[in-house]
C-alpha cells in the first residue's frame, strides 16, 4: 500500500518529466477555457493512477494511457463547470509577450491543434500519440488495437490532416 | 502546408506547458483533493451517526422488553429487510463486475469495455432501487395499519409517517429518474459510440 508522501513524490517526478504529454492532450481535446477543466481532469487522473503503476510498462507509456483514457471519456461537468472555470481563470498567469519569431510557431501550432480537434476522439488520440513520438507498437498496446490497424489508421489520418491543413491555409 | 511541415512547431518550446501555470494547477489539484477528503469524512461521519442512532434505538427497544409479534407486524420486518436485500444485490453486482474485468487497465479499449459494463450496472441498480422504493411505499399503508392494530402507533403519527416517507419517495424517485435519463443514458450512448470506433 502506497502512502501519500510516496504518491506525491512520484506524481511530482512524473509531472516534471512528462507534463508536455498532459499539455498536448489538453490542447488536442479541448479549446478555450475547457482546456483548464480538462487539464485538471488529466492531472487528477494521473494522481489517482499512481498507486496502480506497475513497473511492467514505462512511466511514459502508463501516463499516455491514463491521460488519453481520461481525455476520451472526459465530459464537461456542466453543474460545476462555471465555478471551476472561474477558479482556474484566477489561477492563470498573465499572457507572455509573444516574440515575432515564435508567433509564427504559435500560429502553426494553433492550426495543427485545430485540425486535430476536428477529428473523431479516437483519431485525435492516435495522431497526438504519433506526434509525441510513440511507436506503433506502443500505440497498439495503449489502445488495445493491432499494430497493423494503428498503421493503417495513422496513414489515413495523415492524409486527412494534410487535406484539412491545406484547405485552411489555401 | 502538410502535416510534416508542422512537426517543427510541434517540437518547439512553444508547445510545452508554462512551469508557473503548472504550479498553479498543482495548487488547484491539492485544494480539490483536500475538499474531496473533507467530503469523504463528512459522509463517513453521517453514515456512522445514522447507524449508531438506529442501533441505539434497537438496543433500547430490546432492553425495554419490546415485544414483536411476527404474525401481526411482519410488514415492518419486510420494510427493514428490503434495503439489506438491495445492498446485498448491489455488492454481488459489484463483485461480478470486478471479476468480469480483472484487467480493465490493460488498454483503453479494455477500460472502455469495463466502463460500458459499469454504466449498465448503474442503470440496473437504479431500476431495482426505484422498483424496491415503489414496493416499500405500497407496503407503507399495511405497516401503519399493523402498527395501529397492535397499539404501537397513533393515527396522527401514521399521518406524519406517510407524509415524510411520501415526500422522501417523490424526491428520491425524481433524482433517480433524472440521473437515469440525463446522465447514464447519454453516457452509455457516448461510450458505445467511442467503443464502436475501435471496431
Amino acid at each position: 500500500m502506497m502512502n501519500s508522501t510516496e504518491q506525491q513524490a512520484i506524481f511530482d517526478t512524473w509531472l516534471r518529466e512528462h507534463a508536455a504529454i498532459l499539455h498536448h492532450v489538453a490542447n488536442g481535446f479541448a479549446t478555450g477555457a475547457d482546456r483548464h477543466d480538462l487539464m485538471q481532469e488529466l492531472m487528477l487522473a494521473v494522481w489517482r493512477a499512481v498507486p496502480a503503476f506497475r513497473a511492467a510498462s514505462t512511466p511514459s507509456t502508463f501516463i499516455f494511457r491514463v491521460t488519453h483514457n481520461a481525455a476520451l471519456t472526459w465530459k464537461r461537468a456542466e453543474r460545476s463547470y462555471r465555478r471551476r472555470i472561474d477558479s482556474f481563470q484566477e489561477l492563470q498567469v498573465p499572457e507572455h509577450h509573444v516574440e515575432a519569431d515564435s508567433a509564427a510557431s504559435t500560429d502553426a501550432l494553433e492550426l495543427l491543434y485545430g485540425a486535430i480537434r476536428s477529428l473523431d476522439p479516437l483519431d485525435r488520440s492516435l495522431v497526438l500519440l504519433q506526434l509525441d513520438g510513440v511507436s506503433y507498437a506502443q500505440i497498439a498496446e495503449i489502445h488495445g488495437l493491432s499494430e497493423s490497424n494503428v498503421g493503417v489508421r495513422l496513414n489515413r489520418l495523415k492524409h486527412k490532416l494534410t487535406a484539412t491543413l491545406q484547405e485552411k491555409t489555401s | 502546408m502538410t502535416f510534416d511541415d508542422l512537426l517543427p512547431a510541434w517540437n518547439s518550446s512553444r508547445n510545452a506547458p508554462d512551469p508557473a501555470q503548472l504550479e498553479r494547477y498543482k495548487a488547484g489539484i491539492a485544494a480539490h483533493l483536500g475538499k474531496e477528503y473533507r467530503e469523504f469524512l463528512w459522509h463517513i461521519g453521517m453514515v456512522a451517526a445514522v447507524t449508531l442512532f438506529l442501533a441505539g434505538g434497537f438496543v433500547q427497544y430490546v432492553r425495554s422488553g419490546g415485544a414483536f409479534d411476527f404474525a401481526k407486524e411482519w410488514g415492518s420486518l419486510v420494510f427493514l429487510l428490503l434495503p439489506i436485500g438491495v445492498a446485498a444485490w448491489f455488492v454481488r453486482g459489484f463483485v461480478r463486475h470486478r471479476q468480469q474485468h480483472p484487467r480493465y487497465d490493460l488498454s483503453i479499449k479494455e477500460g472502455l469495455r469495463a466502463l460500458i459494463d459499469e454504466n449498465r450496472l448503474s442503470r440496473a441498480r437504479l431500476r431495482v432501487s426505484m422498483g424496491v422504493l415503489t414496493g416499500a411505499m405500497a407496503l407503507l399503508p399495511v405497516i401503519t395499519y399493523q402498527l395501529q392494530l397492535v397499539g404501537k402507533q397513533r393515527p396522527h403519527e401514521a399521518a406524519s409517517m406517510l407524509v415524510v416517507f411520501g415526500a422522501a419517495y417523490v424526491a428520491s424517485m425524481a433524482w433517480q429518474l433524472w440521473k437515469y435519463r440525463r446522465r447514464l443514458l447519454p453516457e452509455n450512448t457516448r461510450l458505445q459510440a467511442l467503443f464502436r470506433s475501435y471496431e
